[in-house]
């Protein structure tokens, strides 16, 4: 069964359309990475799944069943945005407004909790004096309170440390593994989603360019052979004459060929004997981020 | 709802808004008990807890209660939009009109605790200064009028929650209780004051009438009528912040 889909999900602002015909699809048990620039609709894409913002025209099945947000909230678990608390309150009293607020009484969860996001030595400090990873690893056990079936994870990994990550792909990776959890997860630390999801929809200006599981996107994206020699501009002619290739010349006098059809091996043979000196040969494989900057035609700057 | 209500209780309770707004109404008693006791002084007369309380009714229903009742609603209404919550208690689910319902019984308890404190400092500073006239039916005569004027300033506050819930920030609904505030002083003397609905603390929640500021009969207008104006008022300002928070995208 599907944890999630939706069918022509479309949004408007005024005349200004935000989300474009959007049909997504998540598996249960899945992580599922949402991508795309700041204004791509993300945001606006979750605010609707969850409730927050009305939907334009459209359909969202939540499990299987036409939304109904009264029902599937309950077994859904969120961070929109920003992660917001009362600052005034500690990270314990924060949880203890929404373990009652879930119609819980169990304080047990608390304590669970705060051991989960490795919180539990701050338990009694007011959240105003939280770092921001702090407040994300809060936001998460948080969402996580009434043991939700899907999560819906916006940026969950903004403002962390290197630590913070580490912690919060391992948690989110355990949840998955120990409990079944679906999830989608949008985040603009791109290598990090790389890390994590199963995979991946590609939004451009409220509208779905790909989706696509991380096995066939690891086979499409493009790799390139990168060559370090000391005499480029005689490389490209030998390259050319004895191979047909069209290597190009980087920015720190390297050469690169798109063309990885050729053995290395040859290649660097045939360089020496002409007189080349290689320093560094290696074959790359084209970054997420490369590839999401040629799917939205290099205006992806930032996810 | 009672869970939400409770919830809604320990935020307020573990703010300093209460705290603050509990000094502000004690200002009340406080200032008046000072010119009471310059009053005894100068005249050589004492002062009656009938008209020290009655003195402490009205500057709360004149003077400071639109502005610290409205500061106390904002606070509680705007809450979870400076907290960015909004969104995450909506996703619980709450949904937006218990949350609504929720807050306006904050607001109504809140209130009340607040004149309490206004009404228990001026009975503590009355024993205290030995002022005449405190009996158990004086005392229970000040009290209905302390809970008239809590009554009457409870529809006040929801233009408040409206502007609040449409601005989503402080600024503007305790700009909108200053100008409340500045026009009341306007009318305060004019023959329309009963047109005027933030007149109804004074009109109904004091048993100093209008004579006090106007020539006797000039009033245009009754008490009676003040609150109908009121109603009216309050219970449009109520249906738009409901429709408002049905209908709007809150986060």
């Amino acid at each position: 069964m599907k944890a999630l889909t939706t069918e022509s999900l479309t949004k408007k602002y005024g005349k200004k359309e935000v989300v474009r015909s959007l049909n997504l699809q998540l598996e249960e048990g899945e992580i599922y990475g949402f991508l795309g620039n700041n204004g791509a609709g993300k945001t606006t894409t979750m605010k609707m799944i969850v409730g927050l913002t009305p939907v334009t025209s459209g359909q969202i099945h939540l499990f299987g069943e036409p939304q109904c947000i009264s029902q599937h909230l309950k077994k859904v678990g969120t961070t929109i945005e920003a992660p917001g608390f009362y600052g005034n309150l500690t990270a314990e009293e924060n949880l203890w407004v929404f373990m009652r607020l879930h119609g819980l009484s169990n304080t047990s969860k608390i304590d669970e909790l705060l051991q989960m996001g490795g919180l539990n030595e701050v338990r009694h400090q007011k959240v105003n004096t939280f770092s921001m990873g702090m407040k994300q690893r809060l936001a998460i056990v948080r969402a996580l309170m009434h043991d939700p079936e899907l999560l819906i994870l916006d940026e969950p990994i903004n403002g962390l440390d290197p630590n913070g990550i580490l912690e919060t792909r391992e948690l989110l990776l355990r949840l998955k593994a120990e409990r079944g959890v679906t999830m989608m997860i949008s985040s603009h630390i791109l290598p990090e989603v790389e890390q994590l999801v199963d995979r991946i929809g590609i939004v451009h200006q409220g509208a779905l360019l790909e989706e696509t599981d991380m096995a066939t996107f690891r086979k499409k994206r493009l790799k390139r052979l990168e060559i370090q020699v000391d005499q480029p501009d005689e490389a490209v002619r030998i390259l050319q004459e004895k191979w047909g290739i069209n290597a190009r010349q980087n920015q720190r006098g390297g050469l690169f060929i798109n063309d990885v059809t050729h053995p290395s091996a040859r290649i660097n043979q045939s360089l020496v004997e002409s007189g080349i000196g290689v320093s560094r040969l290696w074959q790359q494989e084209q970054s997420m981020e490369d590839y999401f900057m040629s799917l939205t035609n290099g205006r992806g700057r930032a996810c | 709802m009672l869970t939400l209500l409770r919830v809604e209780m320990m935020k307020v309770r573990k703010s300093a808004i209460l705290k603050l707004c509990a000094v502000g109404a004690l200002c009340a008693p406080l200032l008046n008990w000072v010119i009471a006791l310059n009053m005894q002084q100068q005249q050589g007369t004492s002062v009656t807890f009938t008209f020290y309380m009655e003195q402490s009714n009205l500057f709360i229903a004149m003077i400071i209660g639109t502005l610290l009742y409205g500061l106390f609603t904002t606070y509680v209404f705007e809450r979870e939009f400076s907290e960015d919550m909004m969104k995450h208690l909506l996703t619980v689910p709450v949904t937006r009109m218990h949350l609504f319902i929720s807050k306006l019984m904050v607001v109504a308890l809140g209130l009340m605790a607040l004149t309490l404190t206004a009404f228990l400092g001026g009975l503590l500073l009355s024993v205290v200064s030995g002022f005449s006239g405190i009996t158990v039916n004086t005392v229970l005569q000040a009290g209905l009028q302390y809970v008239k004027a809590w009554a009457v300033f409870l529809p006040l506050m929801l233009p408040v929650v409206l502007i609040t819930v449409v601005f989503r920030n402080f600024v503007a609904p305790i700009a909108f209780s200053i100008i409340a505030e500045i026009i009341l002083f306007v009318v305060m003397q004019s023959q329309y004051i009963a047109l005027y609905p933030w007149a109804a603390p004074i009109l109904t929640g004091t048993n100093i009438l209008t004579d006090a500021f106007l020539e006797p009969g000039t009033m245009v207008g009754t008490p009676s009528i003040n609150l109908v104006i009121l109603a009216g008022f309050s219970l449009t300002t109520l249906l738009l912040s409901v429709v408002y928070m049905k209908t709007q995208d809150l986060t």
